[in-house]
């Protein structure tokens, strides 16, 4: 690099430093429309985290459906001890497959009892759909028994002599079944089809396709009490110093062409339902949910404008109902319609001041939102669910969403559908 | 919003801070590749492509203190616009016959020129001279710098810079003398 310059050069370029030529109007425009938008937060990592979220609850709530029902199960068990003097008696089944006769595996039901069971040991019933719905707990009293025996769980469940309906064996293990393929199906199916069970509970998150921009011609003024001769400026607070600015660039822009451009961040809602089947095909979901929407806009010219920044929470009741199409062991395909309910419980927007006069200072004010609307939508979509056992499954559900007016919080493009997906995690009891 | 916030905030990715940055210095870039270019429309359109590659490449910019970001943004303009002079072959020696005198180094007479004024003067020059004029006078590079930059040796650098800066001299006395002479006129 040169030291040396000679005095004109010198100058030449201190009187040319500072020299500007002024820029076309859409130049910037153009430039923002090619630029990569990052948002703070990229969608993924938000339902990454919702996703964890929810797994978490439902493990815990697994968890906890595992402890109680190790405290349930033993409700109608009787201690080999205290059953001594009940005169058991094993009927022949024969009528029905699932029904064998005990003695042709245990010989004498008493003396095998005796001989198998340690006197301290407590049975437990097994929990068997078809048992339990042939028989009620109030007439019968139901025995059943583990056996040692290494390859096979033999549970049975013996009944009182009283009653009339006989004894049941039942063999989980496919290979000594005595079910009949068809029976075994049934069975199976229901140990594993979720949607067959009466009741769901699902947590959700959703993420909506309202993120995007508009932009129109004009200005969009901030409130009346920013506006020109609205206020009185008494003293130098932060709020004073905005409006301050803000009508400065009103007064400036008065004569220039202004453009007001928005745009809309991912509305996430999170979400509690719960379903009921009213009979295979047809179930009812209702619930509560969170929603958090964010949206930006600018007005005024390209070197004098007003940036607002706006959050608005609501909760809300959703409500569908689903028509299940196909079902199986892995998978759930099922339609749902609905619609939901929601009013807003807070909300900010931040107001800032940009102004080429003053562009090293950029006044801004934070305040609540002044109105919380309801805001009511209708839903209709698929969704697909992945059976990962009989009582959980993770699900998506894509819907096309239509929101009706939300007063006048600036929150998604008007009149325009909206593309949703739903993903959670459905347990079924 | 100051030159630190809007670094920041522009490797952040955040809009204001790039809008921020776009109404600091758009004026300033452009300027400067009009100065290279001779030309404004080709100039906003390498100032369009270089504040994309501004915003891209934010991450290689380090702040070190007051006047690096309109040091580094600048430098990107003046490099993509030597890159469009080479593309379009426009990166050549001229020769131009000056019959006049050179005169003495008079920094006074650029004190009655408008700004406005000696910016056309730049820009009206051929390219080869308002080349070098350029990277000796505003970018600080010497000769032996320029010589390397534009593959051309030393003297040459030297010879169109004095040329260009006697074309300069020339342009600005002409300049003067119209001036002065509309006011006798108006007397």
């Amino acid at each position: 690099m040169s030291n040396d310059k000679d005095k004109w050069s010198e100058k030449f370029r201190n009187k040319m430093q500072d020299y500007e030529e002024p820029v076309p109007d859409d130049l910037w425009r153009s430039i923002e429309n090619v630029l990569p938008v990052k948002s703070k937060k990229p969608f993924i990592i938000y339902l990454t985290r919702a996703a964890a979220a929810a797994a978490c609850i439902g493990l815990a709530f697994w968890g906890y459906s595992l402890f109680n029902n190790e405290q349930v199960n033993p409700t109608p068990v009787l201690t080999l001890a205290e059953s001594t003097n009940v005169k058991t008696e094993v009927e022949k089944a024969d009528n029905t497959p699932q029904q064998i006769e005990a003695s042709d595996l245990l010989g004498n039901k008493e003396e095998s009892i005796a001989q198998n069971v340690p006197q301290s040991r407590r049975i437990a019933t097994p929990v068997q759909e078809e048992t339990i719905a042939a028989t009620t707990v109030a007439e019968e009293e139901t025995i059943a028994t583990e056996t040692k025996k290494e390859e096979t769980q033999k549970e049975e469940t013996v009944k009182e002599k009283q009653t009339s309906k006989p004894f049941t064996l039942f063999d989980n293990d496919s290979k000594n079944s005595t079910q009949t393929p068809a029976q075994q199906s049934k069975t199976y199916q229901k140990a594993v089809k979720p949607m067959n069970s009466k009741w769901g509970f699902a947590l959700a998150v959703n993420g909506g396709s309202n993120r995007g921009s508009s932009s129109g011609d004009g200005f969009s003024p901030l409130h009346d009490k920013f506006s020109l001769g609205a206020h009185k400026l008494t003293s130098t607070t932060a709020e004073d110093k905005f409006i301050q600015e803000y009508q400065n660039i009103l007064m400036s822009n008065l004569s220039k062409p202004t453009r007001t451009n928005v745009k809309y961040d991912f509305p996430l809602t999170y979400s509690a339902m719960f379903r009921y089947k009213i009979n295979d095909r047809w179930g009812v979901n209702a619930g509560l949910n969170f929603t958090q929407y964010s949206s930006e806009w600018e007005s005024g010219t390209e070197h004098d404008y007003y940036v607002s920044q706006q959050k608005a929470y609501f909760i809300g009741v959703p409500a569908n109902v689903s028509f299940t199409i196909f079902d199986s062991r892995y998978f759930s395909l099922y339609a749902l319609a609905g619609g939901s309910v929601e009013k807003s419980v807070g909300g900010n927007i931040k107001n800032t001041v940009v102004s080429n006069k003053n562009k090293l200072e950029t006044p801004s004010i934070k305040e609540g939102l002044e109105s919380h609307p309801w805001q009511f939508s209708l839903n209709a979509g698929v969704g697909l669910q992945f059976n990962i056992n009989k009582n959980y499954g993770i699900f998506a559900e894509p819907q096309v969403a239509k929101f009706f007016d939300n007063g006048d919080l600036n929150l998604r493009k008007q009149d325009k559908a909206e593309f949703r997906l739903n993903i959670g995690l459905r347990f079924s009891y | 919003m100051n030159e630190k916030d809007i670094a920041e905030g522009c490797l952040k990715g955040n809009n204001n801070a790039r809008k921020q940055l776009y109404t600091e210095y758009s004026g300033k870039l452009l300027a400067i590749g009009i100065r290279y270019l001779s030309n404004r429309e080709t100039a906003e359109d390498v100032l369009h492509d270089v504040f994309i590659h501004i915003f891209n490449s934010f991450d290689k910019f380090k702040y070190r203190g007051t006047g690096s970001l309109f040091a580094w943004v600048s430098k990107i303009m003046v490099n993509a616009s030597l890159e469009y002079l080479r593309k379009n072959d426009r990166v050549e020696l001229t020769e131009f016959n000056l019959t006049d005198n050179d005169t003495a180094d008079d920094e006074s007479m650029l004190d009655g020129i408008p700004q406005k004024e000696l910016f056309k003067m730049v820009t009206e020059l051929p390219d080869g001279y308002r080349t070098v004029f350029n990277l000796y006078v505003f970018e600080d590079k010497s000769h032996k710098e320029i010589a390397d930059l534009l593959g051309i040796n030393e003297k040459s650098s030297s010879s169109q810079f004095f040329r260009a800066k006697k074309l300069l001299k020339k342009k600005i006395n002409d300049y003067l003398q119209k001036v002065t002479n509309n006011e006798q006129r108006q007397r």
